[in-house]
């Protein structure tokens, strides 16, 4: 047994299964949605972005006429350029209590679904096929960053027959020609939206948007360069869902801007104050891949056990690159498509995910070089089978390269029944031992 | 021998000895995994087309080590392990594509960790859009530069339409063979079949053709079964192995169809081109017919084709089946539950398999409960 130091993991009650078939978004109002409004306002501003993604979902109830499906991966610019509200179903699974979560997927596979087919998606297959999810006006969709994606395609096709979808093809590679691929589907894309909703492109509020998304990118990079300071000046695992779940959905609002503006204020002060995080930093470790959505306290067992602090997530978190340079208030609609093409292309998991493996290697190596790592940890979600097989490939680049040690091991982001927060400390407690008498030059 | 024997002897090896001897001829060689890679386009610049398959693996260890048996597929995990092996040696390259996750990484990490002489990525999108389709064209172009400077030769559109011309009627034949299942008692069962289309990726295509003529020629004179069997269809993925065939067939029934990668769909659709165009015609082709899952939400259009290819064939049932891991193949699983009160026979509840260290028992078990299912 991993010694926890006082650290407590969540427990949960899998005897009984929960009934799935009441109103998810009730569901999420009623228990997440009540907690983080009751927190105190030091804690609450850190989960603003799930509540305004709530409140959409709740405004999407009144206005069914804006309500777009969107892949978590579909960058979701598009959308708010169109005027209309992303609803992405994916997100449920992501926001919603644990227990529930698991009951969707175990109602999932009573339908067929296959056990390896990922939570993530599989965890509304039954609410979709069963009818009891917000009807769309307009579905977008895209081929990365997994089969599973793919697949979920036609769970949507075989959900709302009567409806249209506009699906988009990522391209492989990351050049040019990719860019120019994704921009002249976009540019369908936008002809099916209007096709589907009746409105018109306001080639204004597209500058808008884009500009606000701009924004978002550039503070977030600003945000970045600040942990890469000794010790980080951003406590991880708090505000970690909420960044990555910020980037997924919100990219284009000025809501998101405001919120990071908070952010980049705090690690600003924070950094000039010299204060880490909650607890003093001895190592600094790259989580590589997936993140425990049913607890972080890992990150606070790492802090606690180890002094080891989270300072990057690859391929949760968008692209670590410096930001657009533009000026959007003039931009014609073919930059603008441009700009939102590259969005798509870079999207957080959707980049590593859709090309070549080599990208999702030299991502983690630049995240490890950029935040001076001493460690990385490679938490396969189980279901990520083209992540999985650029796992020891990653691992042999980062040691020859930067004599960096990665550990490999099996998680699933959602479903705690797969692999427990314990189990995941007993895995991550002989390598951090490791790590550490490693960088005190006791041993490796 | 017999061309039916010759087949055969073709489908259980790989390689084969029509390779070796076209190896010994001079010819080259070109690997490849996926039905969506374009054979017309690798034939037109002289070399032969393979298609790489997992037959004599005995084990996944040495991709394993990159791929994982936590989630990766099997059957490209069983491809990559004899490439380590050096049962591919005699490739002169390989050419991947984006079929699936699996295959994807396959493919890339055999370029990676084995270097082959030569390799080539075609993108292929997963719908039929027209952006989609110029694409693809585009890709099409770029294996055809590729195959022009690797290769020496110059790929003329005469050269690309004499070689659609000759995998067209190796489809053609084959669809020939398929419509002999027709018959209430077949000369053929569905295993012998399976190592026919086995033999079929793996051809010079004239060769091929001239050995399906003859086969079709023996077939009128070869003697009939007395009795009728429980006519079943295979539904989904079940690869290049002949295990599932074996065990219905052992147990009294007789595969009369599939709508399977390495089985009818291979054949089904003839490929269209329009020399005005030889790439798009090609692209738009290879796009557009009987689909995989890997392309969008497809679902229809297959479970059409299963609907009645069923009826076509009556048959008295329908084993579905896909290899663990596959999440393109499984999901479906989910839609056919929710349809198959439109099929006119019973569907099996899916048979999922492993490529390697396949539990044989528990396939025969299942397979004798389902055609004495069947049977009553
Ligand atoms: S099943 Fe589809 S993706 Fe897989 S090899 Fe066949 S055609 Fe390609
Ligand atoms: S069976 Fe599925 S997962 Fe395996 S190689 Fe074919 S398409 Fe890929």
């Amino acid at each position: 047994m991993p010694n926890l130091r006082g650290v407590q993991f969540k427990t949960y009650d899998f005897s009984k299964r929960l009934d799935t078939k009441v109103d998810l978004i009730d569901v999420i109002n009623n228990t997440v949605a009540v907690n983080l409004r009751n927190q105190p306002e030091p804690v609450r501003w850190i989960f603003e972005p799930l509540l305004q993604y709530i409140d959409e979902l709740n405004y999407l109830r009144e206005h069914p006429e804006k309500v777009v499906y969107r892949h978590f991966t579909f960058a979701p610019e598009m959308v708010y350029a169109m005027d209309c509200v992303s609803f992405v179903p994916e997100a449920l699974t992501f926001i919603m209590p644990t227990e529930y979560l698991c009951a969707l997927v175990d109602e999932g596979r009573d339908m067929g679904m296959p056990d390896h087919w990922c939570g993530f998606l599989g965890g509304v297959l039954a609410p979709l096929l069963a009818g009891r999810l917000p009807k769309p006006k307009a579905i977008l969709h895209c081929n990365q960053p997994c089969d599973n994606s793919v697949a979920q395609g036609t769970v949507l096709a075989e959900s709302f027959p009567g409806t249209e979808m506009f699906i988009l093809d990522n391209p492989y590679t990351d050049d040019e020609e990719g860019v120019q691929f994704c921009a002249e589907q976009l540019r369908e894309g936008f002809k099916y939206l209007e096709r589907m909703t009746g409105k018109k492109l306001d080639l204004d509020r597209f500058r808008q948007v884009m500009k606000n998304s701009a924004r978002a990118y550039e503070l977030i990079y600003q945000i970045n360069e600040y942990k890469k300071a000794i010790p980080c000046p951003i406590p991880t695992s708090v505000i970690l869902r909420t960044t990555s779940g910020a980037f997924y959905g919100l990219t284009g609002t000025e809501k998101l801007v405001q919120w990071l503006e908070k952010h980049l204020a705090d690690a600003k002060m924070r950094y000039e104050k010299g204060i880490g995080g909650f607890r003093e930093e001895k190592l600094r470790v790259v989580w590589n891949l997936s993140w425990p959505v049913f607890d972080y306290a890992v990150y606070d067992w790492m802090e606690q056990a180890f002094g080891a602090i989270a300072v990057a997530y690859h391929s949760a978190e968008p692209f670590y690159q410096p930001p657009p340079d533009l000026d959007y208030g003039k931009a014609s609609f073919e930059v603008l498509l441009r700009e939102l093409a590259l969005r798509n292309n870079n999207h957080a998991m959707g980049r590593q995910g859709r090309g070549h493996m080599m990208t999702f290697v030299e991502d983690s190596l630049k995240w490890c070089r950029e935040f001076k790592a001493d460690a990385v940890i490679f938490a396969g979600h189980w279901q990520c089978q083209a992540n999985w097989a650029a796992a020891q490939l990653t691992k042999e680049k980062l040691m020859e390269e930067l004599g960096i040690p990665m550990l490999v091991m099996v998680v699933d982001q959602l479903d705690p029944r797969v692999v427990s927060a314990e189990q995941m400390a007993s895995r991550m407690e002989p390598f951090l031992e490791m790590v550490t008498a490693r960088k005190e030059g006791r041993a490796g | 021998m017999k061309a039916l024997e010759t087949l055969i002897q073709y489908g259980q090896s790989n390689p084969n000895a029509a390779v070796d001897q076209w190896k010994a001829a001079g010819g080259k060689v070109l690997g490849y995994r996926c039905s969506y890679v374009p054979i017309e386009l690798i034939y037109a610049a002289g070399a032969l087309p393979y298609r790489v398959r997992g037959a004599g693996a005995t084990g996944t260890d040495r991709a394993d080590h990159d791929m994982s048996p936590v989630c990766n597929c099997s059957f490209p995990r069983a491809v990559l392990d004899l490439a380590h092996r050096g049962v591919y040696d005699f490739l002169d390259g390989i050419i991947g594509m984006n079929e699936c996750d699996h295959g994807r990484r396959a493919f890339e990490l055999w370029v990676d960790r084995l270097q082959p002489p030569f390799h080539h990525f075609v993108y292929v999108p997963r719908t039929r859009k027209a952006a989609s389709v110029k694409q693809y064209a585009a890709e099409l172009g770029k294996l055809k530069a590729s195959l022009e400077r690797s290769l020496g030769v110059e790929i003329t559109p005469e050269a690309l339409q004499q070689s659609v011309n000759l995998f067209n009627e190796n489809r053609a034949l084959l669809k020939q063979l398929q419509e002999v299942f027709q018959e209430d008692r077949p000369p053929l069962t569905g295993t012998q079949r399976h190592h026919i289309i086995n033999a079929s990726v793996s051809l010079p295509p004239e060769l091929l053709n001239q050995l399906l003529r003859e086969l079709l020629a023996e077939l009128e004179h070869m003697p009939r079964p007395e009795e009728p069997r429980v006519r079943v269809m295979i539904a989904g993925w079940v690869g290049d192995d002949t295990l599932v065939h074996q065990a219905i067939e052992d147990s009294g029934g007789l595969v009369v169809v599939d709508n399977c990668c390495f089985g009818s769909r291979s054949f089904w659709d003839p490929m269209d081109y329009d020399p005005q165009d030889p790439l798009g015609s090609l692209a738009l082709s290879y796009l557009s017919r009987l689909s995989c899952p890997r392309m969008f939400a497809t679902f229809g259009d297959r479970f059409a084709m299963l609907a009645q290819t069923a009826r076509d064939y009556r048959v008295d049932g329908i084993v579905h089946t896909r290899l663990q891991f596959c999440d393109l193949h499984g999901i479906e699983n989910v839609f056919l539950t929710q349809r198959k009160q439109q099929l006119e026979a019973p569907i099996s509840a899916t048979l999922v398999l492993d490529y390697i260290g396949q539990d044989e028992g528990r396939v025969r078990t299942r397979m004798e409960a389902f055609i004495e299912q069947l049977g009553k």
